[in-house]
C-alpha cells in the first residue's frame, strides 16, 4: 500500500509506470519540507524490491528492512551530520566523495538480487564536484538501478541533472485533505486537527510529528506571542530582541529561517483579514488579535512588513551581518498600540 | 527495465542529429574526404546531441563499409559500437575522474594500437570539470596524439576550458534544437512507438523545453506513462501545470476591479488544487500582456482570435492603459525564489496594485472612524481612512477622536489618563505644541472652568511659551475636540521631585551596548 497522503495523481502515475515496466531509471521529486518526498522514496523503493505480490506490501521482510533503513540494495545520501556534537554546524554540502562511494557501489550487481535503489535527500546541496560527477551515472546507470532525487528548489539544481530525470512535483497539502487524513488515520480530534493542518502549511511531516510532541506547537505558539507583543514594543526593547535573535542564528540558522517563515505567515494572516478572506488564514487560533492588528495596520504597511521580512531572509541567506538585517527588520515592522493587546 | 526514451532513441546517424547541420554537414564531408581531425570539442546546452554526436563520430571512422561517410548500423563493428562493447571507444568521465593522475593513466595507454578497429576514440564527457594540472597534462597529447586516437571533449561550459586545449581542437558549438525540429523527431519516436498525440500537443511540449531534446523526449514519456498511447492537447496542457482560462480570467477580473476578497479567493482556490502558481502567474501575465496590447489597439500583435480579442476589449473596458502597465509590472515582478510553492508572491502583488491604484485616486475622504470599528469591512474603505501622514510616520497613531467620560472617575482624572493621547493628538496643531506639552507639565486640577497645568520647575522655556495666548487658545481648542468640555488654561509651577523618574539610562540596551564599545556617560538627560 503507498502510504503517501494526498497526492493521489502522482502514485498513479508511478503506479501504472511500475505495473507496465516503464518506470524510468532517475526521478526528480520536487516539494517543500515535510510534504511526503521520503515517504513516496521509500515506497517506490520498497515497491521495486517487494516479495509479495500486491507491491509494495510494507510487511514483508524486504519492505520492513528497507522502511528501517537496513536494505543492502537501497542507499540513501543525505547532509552527513555530525551527530556527536550539536553544536558543531551540520555539513551543508553532499560532498564528491559520497558520490563517488555510491558510483563504486552501483556498478556492482545488485547484492538482493532485485534493484538497486538511490535517494539523494537535499539533492540541491550537493556541492558542484559532485553534481558533475553524478552526470554521467545518472544519464546511463547499469540496468535495474533507479535514482531518486530529492529537493525543495528546483532553481538551484544543475540544469543538466534536472534534464536527465523525470521530474515530479509535489504541490503543498490543501489544509482540508491534511485535516481529514489526521482525523481518520490518526484519530485527532476535529478542532486540533484543524489547527495542526492550517499551522503544517501542506507539510503534513510537521502535522504528524506535531500529533506526539506536544512541544512543537507550544513552540510555535510562544513565537507568535512573541511576534505580538513585538509589534507593540517600543524600539529599546525590539533591538533587545533582535540582539537575542542574531545570537542565535550564529547557533542555529534553520530555527531563525522557520521563526521569520512563521512571522510572514503572520503577516499574510493579516493581509488576508483585511481583504476579508478570513476561510484561508493559517493562525486561527489568534483570530481575535489579527482583528485588532489589522484594524490599526494600513494595508501598505502590511505588504511593506512582508517584503521586508523576505528581504532580511535573503540577506540572511548572502550571510549580511545578522544583527544589522535583523535590526533594519525591527525598524520596518508596523507599530501596534500595545493597550489594545492587553484587552485580549 | 526498459531504456527511457532518450536512451532509446538516441540518434545513430549523423542525419538523425536533428537541429544542428551545420556540425552535421561539416562532420559528414570531412568524413567523406577522409580529413577527420584528431581533436573535437562540442560545445552546447543540454539535451543537443553533444555526446551522441560523439559517439557517432566514433563509430562512423571506425565503420567497415562507410561508404558515404554516415555509420551503416549493419556491420559487426557498428553493431558493436551500437551495443556499447566496442572496445576502442573510451568514453571518460571527467567529472568523475577530475585528477592529474587520470589524465597521466590515460596518456599512459593512449600509445597502445586499438584492439579491434582502425580507430581508437576518447570520448572525454563534461571535460569542463577537470582539474587546472590535468588539463595541462592532457595539453601535449591533445595536440600530437598517436595516428590513430582521436579525442572528443564534450561540455556545457565551454568558458572553463582553457583557451590552450580550445585551440588545439576543432570546436563546434551545438545550438538548442528549432521548435520546427524538435517535432519532427518527436513525431518520429510517437511513430515508432505507436503513439497517436494531436500536433499541437507535441509543439506545446517542444515549446517548453525550450530546445532541449532530452527534457522533450523525458516529458513526452512522462505524459505517454500516464495517459496511454493516445494523447490530447488537454492532457497535456494538465501535465505541464497550465490551468486552462476559466480562473486566469476570474483574476483578470478581480484584478481591473480592484476586489482583493475575490482575487484572494481565486489565488488560494488554486493553491489548493494543487496547481503551480508559477505556471498559474506566467499565464495571468500572458493574459495581462495580451489586455495591455488590446488597450494600445495593437490587435492583431496578440495571436488571439476576434472573439478572444472582443472578450478581452469588453473586460478591459474600466481600466485605463497606465493601470493595465502597473498590473503587469507588479505580478511580472512577483519572485517566486524564496517560497516556490507559496500563495504569499501573487497575494502581494495583488493588494499592492489595488492599494496603489486606490491611494493614488484622490476620493472625498471619509469619516474618521473609531479604531474599534468591526474589522469586516473591505479594504478600499480602510484605505481612504487612513490619513496620509499615517504612511510616514506609523508610530504615531493620531487619536483625534473624542474619548467619553467613563462614569467611574472624576474629570481630572480622566484628563490625567488620557493626556498621553492628548499630547500626541496636538501633533500639526500650532508651532510644535504637543513638543511643549510632552514630558514638561502635567494636569493637576480643575478649577471652575479653568485646566491647572503644573510645569516642572526645569520646564520653565515651555511654561513660558504655553502661557502665550496663541498657545493656550489652540491647547483649550484640543481639550474641547477631545474631551468635549472647552476649559482655559492656567499654568503653575511644581517642584522637580513630581517629574515622574525616567529609567536609569544604564538600562537601555541600546546604551549598555554603547558602554561595551567604551563609550562614557558624561550627563543623563531624558528626552521623551
Amino acid at each position: 500500500m503507498w502510504q503517501i497522503i494526498g497526492q493521489d495523481r502522482i502514485v498513479d502515475l508511478l503506479k501504472r509506470s511500475f505495473h507496465e515496466g516503464r518506470l524510468s531509471h532517475a526521478y526528480l521529486f520536487i516539494g517543500p519540507k515535510h510534504v511526503g518526498k521520503m515517504t513516496l522514496s521509500i515506497n517506490l523503493a520498497q515497491a521495486l524490491n517487494c516479495l509479495s505480490e500486491d507491491k509494495p506490501c510494507c510487511e514483508c521482510n524486504s519492505c520492513r528492512r528497507i522502511a528501517s533503513g537496513n536494505h543492502a540494495d537501497v542507499q540513501l545520501i543525505q547532509l552527513a551530520q555530525n551527530s556527536e556534537n550539536e553544536q558543531a554546524p551540520a555539513r551543508k554540502a553532499i560532498s564528491v566523495n559520497q558520490i563517488r562511494d555510491m558510483q563504486y557501489n552501483v556498478n556492482l550487481k545488485p547484492y538482493e538480487g532485485g534493484y538497486r535503489v538511490i535517494i539523494i535527500d537535499g539533492a540541491e546541496y550537493m556541492s558542484d564536484g559532485a553534481a558533475n560527477s553524478l552526470l554521467k551515472t545518472l544519464e546511463e546507470p547499469p540496468p535495474n538501478t533507479v535514482f531518486l532525487l530529492l529537493a525543495v528548489d528546483e532553481g538551484s539544481l544543475l540544469p543538466t541533472i534536472r534534464s536527465r530525470c523525470q521530474k515530479i512535483e509535489l504541490p503543498p497539502l490543501p489544509s482540508h485533505i491534511v485535516k481529514e487524513a489526521l482525523m481518520e488515520r490518526w484519530g485527532i480530534d476535529p478542532s486540533r486537527a484543524d489547527l495542526l493542518a492550517r499551522a503544517c502549511q501542506g507539510s503534513i511531516g510537521w502535522a504528524i510529528s506535531a500529533i506526539d510532541d506536544e512541544g512543537i506547537l507550544e513552540e510555535r505558539s510562544q513565537h507568535l506571542d512573541n511576534l505580538i507583543a513585538l509589534s507593540g514594543s517600543d524600539i529599546t526593547e525590539r533591538f533587545e530582541f533582535a540582539a537575542d535573535l542574531a545570537t542565535q542564528f550564529s547557533k542555529n540558522r534553520v530555527a531563525v529561517r522557520e521563526r521569520l517563515q512563521l512571522w510572514l505567515t503572520w503577516w499574510r494572516d493579516l493581509l488576508l483579514v483585511k481583504g476579508n478572506c478570513l476561510e484561508f488564514i493559517t493562525n486561527n487560533s489568534q483570530e481575535g488579535v489579527l482583528g485588532q492588528h489589522a484594524a490599526q495596520c494600513s494595508t501598505s504597511a502590511i505588504g511593506g512588513a512582508i517584503r521586508s521580512i523576505q528581504e532580511t531572509m535573503q540577506q540572511l541567506e548572502q550571510n549580511a551581518n545578522p544583527r544589522l538585517a535583523l535590526e533594519v527588520l525591527m525598524l520596518n515592522i508596523p507599530y501596534v498600540e500595545k493597550e489594545e493587546i492587553c484587552l485580549t | 527495465m526498459p531504456e527511457v526514451f532518450y536512451r532509446k532513441w538516441r540518434p545513430r546517424t549523423l542525419s538523425e542529429v536533428v537541429g544542428q547541420e551545420p556540425v552535421t554537414r561539416t562532420l559528414l564531408n570531412a568524413l567523406i574526404t577522409g580529413r577527420v581531425a584528431h581533436a573535437y570539442l562540442f560545445f552546447g546546452p543540454r539535451g543537443t546531441g553533444k555526446t551522441s554526436t560523439g559517439r557517432i563520430l566514433a563509430k562512423a571512422v571506425n565503420c567497415l563499409q562507410n561508404a558515404s561517410g554516415e555509420p551503416c548500423n549493419e556491420c559487426a563493428m557498428c553493431q558493436s559500437f551500437n551495443e556499447g562493447r566496442a572496445i576502442d571507444l573510451i568514453e571518460i568521465d571527467a567529472a568523475s575522474n577530475t585528477g592529474v593522475d587520470d589524465i597521466r593513466d590515460l596518456k599512459e595507454k593512449v600509445n597502445f594500437a586499438p584492439n579491434a578497429s582502425k580507430y581508437k576514440v576518447y570520448i572525454i564527457d563534461e571535460v569542463h570539470m577537470l582539474s587546472t594540472s590535468a588539463f595541462n597534462a592532457l595539453l601535449k597529447t591533445l595536440e600530437e596524439p598517436p595516428a590513430h586516437v582521436i579525442f572528443v571533449l564534450a561540455t556545457t561550459e565551454v568558458h572553463k576550458v582553457p583557451a590552450t586545449i580550445t585551440s588545439r581542437c576543432q570546436r563546434f558549438d551545438l545550438r538548442r534544437i528549432p521548435q520546427a525540429a524538435m517535432v519532427g523527431r518527436l513525431q518520429y519516436i510517437c511513430d515508432e512507438e505507436g503513439i497517436n498525440i494531436d500536433p499541437e500537443a507535441l509543439a506545446l511540449i517542444a515549446k517548453s523545453a525550450t530546445g532541449s531534446l532530452r527534457d522533450a523526449e523525458n516529458l513526452l514519456e512522462q505524459i505517454v506513462v500516464y495517459h496511454g498511447a493516445n494523447v490530447d492537447l488537454q492532457q497535456v496542457r494538465s501535465e505541464l501545470g497550465l490551468t486552462g482560462d476559466a480562473r486566469i480570467k476570474e483574476l483578470l477580473k478581480s484584478i481591473i476591479s480592484k476586489d482583493i476578497q475575490s482575487g484572494l479567493t481565486i489565488i488560494n482556490s488554486v493553491a489548493n488544487d494543487g496547481l503551480d502558481l508559477r505556471h498559474f502567474n506566467r499565464e495571468l501575465i500572458d493574459a495581462l500582456r495580451a489586455m495591455l496590447l488590446v488597450k494600445a489597439g495593437a490587435d492583431d500583435a496578440t495571436g488571439l482570435t476576434p472573439d478572444e480579442i472582443k472578450e478581452m476589449k469588453a473586460i478591459a473596458a474600466d481600466i485605463s492603459l497606465e493601470e493595465v502597465s502597473q498590473s503587469v509590472k507588479l505580478f511580472s515582478q512577483a519572485d517566486f525564489r524564496y517560497s516556490p510553492q507559496s500563495t504569499l508572491p501573487l497575494e502581494l502583488a495583488l493588494v499592492d496594485y489595488s492599494v496603489a491604484q486606490s491611494e493614488s485616486k484622490p476620493e472625498p475622504r471619509a469619516e474618521v472612524k473609531a479604531s474599534s470599528q468591526p474589522r469586516k469591512e473591505t479594504v478600499k474603505a480602510v484605505v481612504q481612512d487612513e490619513p496620509q501622514e499615517e504612511v510616514a510616520e506609523p508610530s504615531v497613531p493620531v487619536v483625534p477622536q473624542r474619548i467619553p467620560i467613563s462614569e467611574t472617575s472624576s474629570e481630572i482624572e480622566h484628563i490625567q489618563q488620557h493626556w498621553g493621547d492628548f499630547v500626541k493628538a496636538c501633533k500639526g496643531a500650532v508651532g510644535q505644541l504637543d513638543a511643549l506639552l510632552r514630558g514638561s507639565c502635567k494636569p493637576v486640577s480643575i478649577e471652575g472652568n479653568t485646566l491647572v497645568l503644573g510645569f516642572y520647575a526645569k520646564s520653565k522655556f515651555q511654561k513660558n511659551k504655553v502661557e502665550d495666548s496663541k498657545y493656550s487658545q489652540a491647547i483649550s481648542g484640543k481639550l474641547e475636540e477631545m474631551f468635549g468640555t472647552s476649559y482655559d488654561v492656567h499654568c503653575i509651577t511644581i517642584g522637580e521631585e513630581n517629574r515622574p523618574v525616567p529609567p536609569p539610562a544604564k538600562e537601555n540596551p541600546l546604551v549598555r551596548e554603547a558602554l561595551a564599545h567604551g563609550a562614557e556617560i558624561i550627563g543623563e538627560e531624558y528626552v521623551r
